[in-house]
């Protein structure tokens, strides 16, 4: 297991090397998330491209000791000045115990960072955030994951993301707000179990962020996510609120967002009230830094 | 929290240059009015009467009290004056010098100071000389009489909103002085 680790990571810088000494010295930084969910319409410049790290972690059952980390290494590239395209590296690990699960409440799990799976997206702008009344962008990512994001289970899930994503800015561009309409269907196999599942995400996120200061960007974004169980019954869903900062300068920006879930359903009995901690946590935290070379 | 280490030690490698400062104040006066013998400074105050008048007439936010103008002059006239502005650029603010003659044309602009990571081609001088010749009467709107450059949108929205700011600026009170 810990050998894994050691070449999921060594994996991971050499993409980063490679593929920075191959596209140096056009690197660039542009389509910058001032947020940790939520998108904006822009797009890389063509022949644009830029390489960040995601970092992500869900804690919080209201149980016992729960930690989830969702890593991922991104490349992404300016393909037209409209088109952008981008390939994903995931990594996982998680930290379970004491009871954290509802569903399997035995569960322990120690696992340090693993490879999970890949994902692709594509990226196209329909209208400019800068010159037309509302930035639209339309946005499809194909996944494969090998870590099931809850439990830690060995799983294999296929997954094609879309997304509508809306921007509107004011004030010189110094306000911006975005909102993402997410659809997911995803099937999945469980290797343990041999259990087949598939299910449709949908997902809302919206978020406003202000240029206080030269390069300063702060606001707060919300986020709902949802799932439907062979396309049917909506099982559960949980709201998330809460702030982001960001910072960029022409080599490189990050952007940091604290989320904490407000409200859920179906409600986890006799742990915090008024949220869904099955499928989803207390508290997420997502890290994102871009590097430009 | 070694996922947090690794996430913030992705490699730097070596930097390019990106945007920097092109031009001095004292340079752009050079390249925009090369006939003129002296550049004098005059700090102009803008009122709330006027700044009310460049709203309206540029469609545009004016965000100072004081504009700093440099007149060209030549021993015994006058050329035209130099605005330096600055706008809004992704992170930073973009420096630009636009000069105009004592009718009201735009004979020159140039970008002094440009620093972000991308956006860069508004110092294209193609793109530049659009705005040659321009005054209050004309558009000067994106996608209209100025041409885009695609993949420096915001760059080129910003400063094409400022050139029009400044042409309602020199409309409004330069020319009434």
């Amino acid at each position: 297991m810990h050998r894994q680790s050691l070449l999921f990571r060594a994996s991971l810088w050499a993409l980063v090397y490679v593929i920075a000494a191959a596209l140096s010295p056009q690197f660039a930084s542009a389509d910058e998330n001032l947020f940790g969910y939520s998108y904006g319409s822009d797009t890389l410049p063509k022949g644009a491209t830029e390489v960040y790290n995601w970092l992500t972690l869900r804690t919080g059952k209201g149980q016992g000791t729960y930690r989830g980390w969702d890593e991922m290494v991104e490349v992404e590239h300016g393909i037209t000045d409209r088109l952008q395209a981008s390939f994903y590296l995931k990594g996982r690990s998680h930290r379970i115990a004491g009871g954290a699960l509802e569903e399997d409440p035995q569960r322990k799990l120690s696992r340090s960072l693993e490879f999970d799976g890949v994902n692709l997206s594509l990226k196209y702008n329909l209208l400019s955030v800068y010159k037309d009344v509302l930035g639209v962008a339309v946005y499809l990512e194909p996944g494969y994951s090998r870590i099931h994001q809850v439990t830690g289970e060995r799983i294999r899930q296929f997954s094609l993301e879309s997304k509508l994503l809306l921007q509107k800015n004011f004030f010189d561009d110094q306000l911006v707000t975005t909102y993402n309409f997410v659809l997911e269907p995803e099937w999945k196999k469980v290797k343990a179990s041999g259990e087949r599942e598939k299910a449709l995400e949908i997902e809302h996120t919206a978020g406003i962020s202000y240029r206080f200061l030269p390069h300063w960007f702060g606001g707060i974004e919300g986020r709902y996510h949802s799932e439907y169980p062979e396309y049917k019954k909506r099982e559960f869903g949980a709201y998330f609120l809460g702030p982001n900062i960001h910072y960029g300068t022409e080599r490189w920006w990050a952007t940091f967002t604290f989320l904490p879930q407000v409200s859920g359903s179906p409600r986890t009995p006799g742990r915090q009230p008024g949220l869904h901690l099955g499928e989803h946590e207390r508290y997420e935290f997502r890290l994102k830094v871009a590097y430009n070379f | 929290m070694k996922a947090l280490i690794y996430s913030l030690s992705v490699p730097v490698l070596a930097a390019n240059a990106f945007g920097a400062q092109y031009l001095t104040v004292a340079q752009a006066q050079r390249a925009l009015f090369p006939a003129a013998a002296s550049f004098v400074e005059h700090k102009v105050d803008v009122g709330a009467e006027q700044v009310r008048r460049i709203e309206a007439q540029s469609r545009t936010r004016w965000r100072l009290q004081r504009q700093r103008i440099w007149a060209a002059n030549m021993t015994d006239k006058t050329l035209g004056y130099i605005i330096v502005d600055e706008v809004y650029g992704k992170h930073e603010f973009i420096t630009y010098a636009v000069a105009i003659n004592l009718a009201g044309n735009i004979t020159g602009v140039e970008i002094l100071e440009y620093r972000e990571s991308y956006g860069g081609e508004v110092r294209n001088p193609q793109w530049r000389a659009q705005f040659v010749g321009k005054s209050s009467q004309d558009a000067v709107e994106l996608d209209k009489d100025i041409r885009n450059l695609s993949g420096a949108t915001l760059s080129c929205q910003h400063v094409t909103e400022g050139i029009r700011r400044n042409l309602a600026f020199f409309d409004v009170v330069i020319k009434n002085k």
